[in-house]
């Protein structure tokens, strides 16, 4: 059961997640001010995109079948895309560090960022999942 | 008659059915990521080549056609009804066409890996250019495996919970 301890903390832990996203691109925000500014933009809409097909798909199937067959093709395409999210948020700052965009500190601080931010994330919806599976 | 008409999968190794519906998550998560990551790939290998100092070989649209034409390979193996390949509709027509279908999907995904690796030796290779130059190359020629292998991820994960349903 999430108790009010485990929501505290993991809005401690997104806070810090945020702000190790946010630390890695002003830190360096003297070097690169263009480019670095355009990636907090894409990869904080990646963290808010990630959770979205999940719920979209996972609401479009219930509504057809009430036979709760899990065979439905909407929701492995939610999980697909989802998949592509995660994948996304780590490639990114990857991608960028190899081409010399951004230095390699800014993509480690980044990507541990995104660790922190999805696994926020994750283990909320898993809590709020076990929650509304009781009632 | 043919292969499709048992309840096997066509991959060898469709054999495991421990893991239920979690497993099937767990498979078509796996799926997307793969592919997320052999596009990606070939998104690093285009940046990192148009920074290079004094690069001889130029990316051009010849090495975006094998990612493309691969991935609509998957598109149409992937939303292939796999019932409709056994043959249990009603229509008499229905698997034949399927099976067409099907066809060309795979004859897509390998086409375009044969592809990704003609460009590499025709563009890269033979031109004994050095092998940071060729890094686009292989790049494509990575992003085509890691699609199909997602492919074959996301069929397996799916067939391993039909299998299970029809028991």
């Amino acid at each position: 059961m999430a108790g009010l301890r485990t929501i505290i903390a993991l809005a401690f832990v997104l806070a810090i997640g945020f702000l190790l996203v946010i630390l890695s691109c002003a830190l360096y925000y003297n070097w690169w001010p263009l480019l670095v500014g355009k990636v907090i933009k894409k990869r904080l809409a990646t963290y808010v995109l990630a959770p979205l097909p999940n719920a979209l798909c996972s609401r479009c199937a219930g509504q057809d079948d009430l036979m709760s067959e899990y065979n439905s093709g909407v929701v492995d395409a939610g999980h697909f895309i989802t998949g592509m999210f995660i994948v996304t948020g780590f490639c990114l700052p990857f991608v960028l560090a190899h081409a010399e965009v951004i230095t390699i500190p800014a993509m480690i601080m980044s990507i541990c960022g995104g660790i922190l931010v999805y696994g926020t994330i994750i283990t909320y919806t898993h809590f709020f999942a076990d929650q509304s599976d009781d009632y | 008659m043919d292969a499709f008409d048992n309840n096997n999968s066509i991959f060898i190794c469709g054999k495991f059915q421990c893991c239920g519906t979690k497993g099937r998550q767990f498979g078509v998560y796996f799926a997307g990521m793969l592919f997320a990551l052999g596009w990606w790939m070939f998104v690093d290998g285009l940046s990192f080549s148009s920074i290079l100092p004094d690069r001889k070989a130029y990316a051009g649209f010849e090495d975006w056609a094998p990612g493309i034409v691969t991935t609509l390979g998957m598109f149409i193996v992937s939303l292939i009804d796999k019932e409709a390949l056994r043959g249990s509709t009603f229509d008499e027509g229905i698997p034949w066409r399927a099976r067409l279908f099907l066809f060309m999907g795979f004859a897509m995904m390998a086409g375009g890996f044969a592809g990704s690796v003609s460009v590499l030796v025709v563009k890269y290779i033979m031109h004994d250019l050095e092998p940071i130059d060729s890094y686009v190359g292989i790049c494509a020629v990575v992003q085509c495996g890691l699609i199909m292998l997602s492919t074959a991820v996301l069929w397996i994960s799916q067939d391993v919970n039909e299998n299970q349903l029809g028991i």
